[in-house]
């Protein structure tokens, strides 16, 4: 006998070619809509107006600041990453330009094709949908170059995920995306033997906040972790997407009942170390989400290898879909919500924090630098002349000097490599 | 949630502790840590292991789950 009445239930492909489908039941009050709500007018006139720049770009200053913190370790690992990584976003950022090697059979749909491929290669979720342009940024509108997107997403290691937050961890997060990189190029390679065209976007230079596009295809539904969780490993996974001609067919958006599921979950809300996520959704940019408090999270991401509590805790990553949903129905509560299993995690140098107890840090821990590296020397230069009055003339030439460097910085990659 | 008592760190410790111990780098091992995390999740909340968990891991779940007594 159940406790909760099921709405619907949705059947999805195994984990991985071995596994055997999964049916996930959704209890009556969790059902709201496939995908997520949106105002669609709100989503275009955002995109039409202030199209969304990439973090890379908007928060220049602070992505240049995270080397100043890591450990010994965590930099030198980062920078051995960004070298084997560079070949990678080079290859895909010219990617859309090499010509198909094989011949169209006119008319006929590859999207099962394409997907077994991926499938293949090991990319454990697999959809088809338009390439969205609302969500692409500002710096890469021009540079998409076809109107499908296959959205793709690469299990990230179980065993070492759950080690969050360690180097253990980070070898699993940029190991994820090194692999799924190279795995991009051979399925645009496949695809254009099929006689397409293949643009890869690579998972470390983002031509668009992908997270939309997922939904779109069936993949899984936004977290309030503000991450996507989809069936199998929830938000243990790295994204990417490759556009292309070929003739496909969309899927379809599911609603796995995670809207509601989050609000009531709320585990990682509560267990946030740096207290940046947020229990009440709100409408950004034309989508109801929860929004997160980047100021409150990037210094604790930085300084603690990555951090990523908020996947680690979060039971769909941890149990899987299925299981967290059959339970729920069974019992109307949250697998392991409330214990140390689920919600335990260790902070370096600070030691563990079970259910309840979340470490604490100063102010001053919260300060770190804003904007575009450019804006930053301006709110330094400003902050002088405010404290002091005026500057010196070698000031002035300093900063000049700086800004010079800054602006001289040239690169065709958002990743910044 | 019940009242039973649940695996507090040190329990948790030692089991994964043995299945490291006795697994890494073995094929198995992945899955005998996913199984465990479950089978921990499901005796933490009073319902009964499923019967597609390894025996393995519901052998260390006896040996290492806190003591009602």
């Amino acid at each position: 006998m159940t406790l909760k009445e099921i709405h619907h239930t949705v059947k999805r492909p195994g984990r991985t070619q071995d596994h055997d489908p999964v049916e996930i039941p959704v209890a009556e009050e969790l059902a709201t809509v496939p995908g997520i709500v949106k105002k669609d007018n709100d989503v275009a006139w955002y995109s039409r107006n202030y199209p969304i720049v990439s973090q890379n770009v908007e928060k220049a200053a602070d992505r240049e600041w995270t080397w100043t913190v890591y450990t010994g370790e965590m930099y030198e690992y980062r920078k051995h990453h960004d070298e084997v990584n560079k070949p990678l976003v080079e290859a895909a950022y010219v990617s859309g330009n090499i010509l198909p090697t094989g011949n169209v059979e006119a008319g006929r749909d590859v999207t099962e094709e394409i997907r077994q491929k991926a499938r293949d290669l090991g990319f454990g979720e697999v959809g088809f949908t338009k390439y969205d342009r609302k969500y692409a940024y500002k710096s890469k509108k021009a540079w998409v170059k076809y109107e499908h997107a296959i959205c793709l997403a690469l299990e990230q290691d179980y065993w070492q995920t759950q080690t969050i937050p360690s180097m253990e961890a980070e070898f699993a997060h940029f190991g994820t995306y090194e692999e799924e990189g190279a795995m991009a190029l051979d399925l645009a390679d496949f695809i254009r033997e099929l006689g397409y065209s293949a643009q890869v976007h690579s998972p470390n230079d983002n031509s668009a906040a992908y997270i939309p596009m997922f939904v779109e295809a069936g993949l899984g539904q936004l977290g309030a972790n503000g991450q996507l969780l989809s069936p199998h490993f929830g938000n243990r996974s790295r994204l990417l997407i490759i556009s292309t001609d070929a003739i496909v067919t969309y899927d379809e958006p599911v609603d796995y009942g995670i809207h509601k599921f989050c609000e009531m979950c709320q585990v990682c809300v509560n267990r946030c170390p740096g207290r940046a996520l947020v229990k009440e959704k709100v409408f950004w940019r034309g989508v109801e989400k929860h929004k997160l408090m980047y100021d409150r999270c990037r210094p604790v991401m930085a300084t603690y290898e990555g951090c990523g509590v908020c996947m680690l805790v979060c039971p769909v990553q941890r149990y899987g879909m299925a299981p967290v949903m059959e339970h729920f129905v069974e019992t109307g509560e949250v697998l392991g919500k409330g214990t140390d299993n689920l919600e335990g995690y260790e902070i370096r140098g600070k030691g563990y924090y079970g259910p309840g107890k979340l470490p604490s840090f100063s102010r001053e821990f919260f300060e770190i630098p804003h904007g575009t590296k450019d804006e930053w020397l301006f709110t330094q230069f400003k902050q002088k002349i405010e404290e002091k009055g005026k500057v010196t003339e070698e000031e002035k030439q300093e900063f000049v000097k700086e800004l010079g460097e800054i602006l001289s910085e040239e690169s065709i990659f958002d990743a910044g490599l | 949630m019940t009242s039973r008592k649940t695996f507090l760190k040190e329990n948790i410790d030692g089991l994964f502790g043995e299945l490291n111990t006795g697994y890494k780098g073995m094929p198995e091992s992945e899955q005998l840590h996913r199984d465990a995390h479950l089978a921990i999740a499901y005796h933490d909340s009073g319902r009964p292991i499923p019967e597609s968990i390894d025996p393995r891991v519901i052998e260390l779940i006896s040996k290492y789950g806190p003591k009602d007594t």
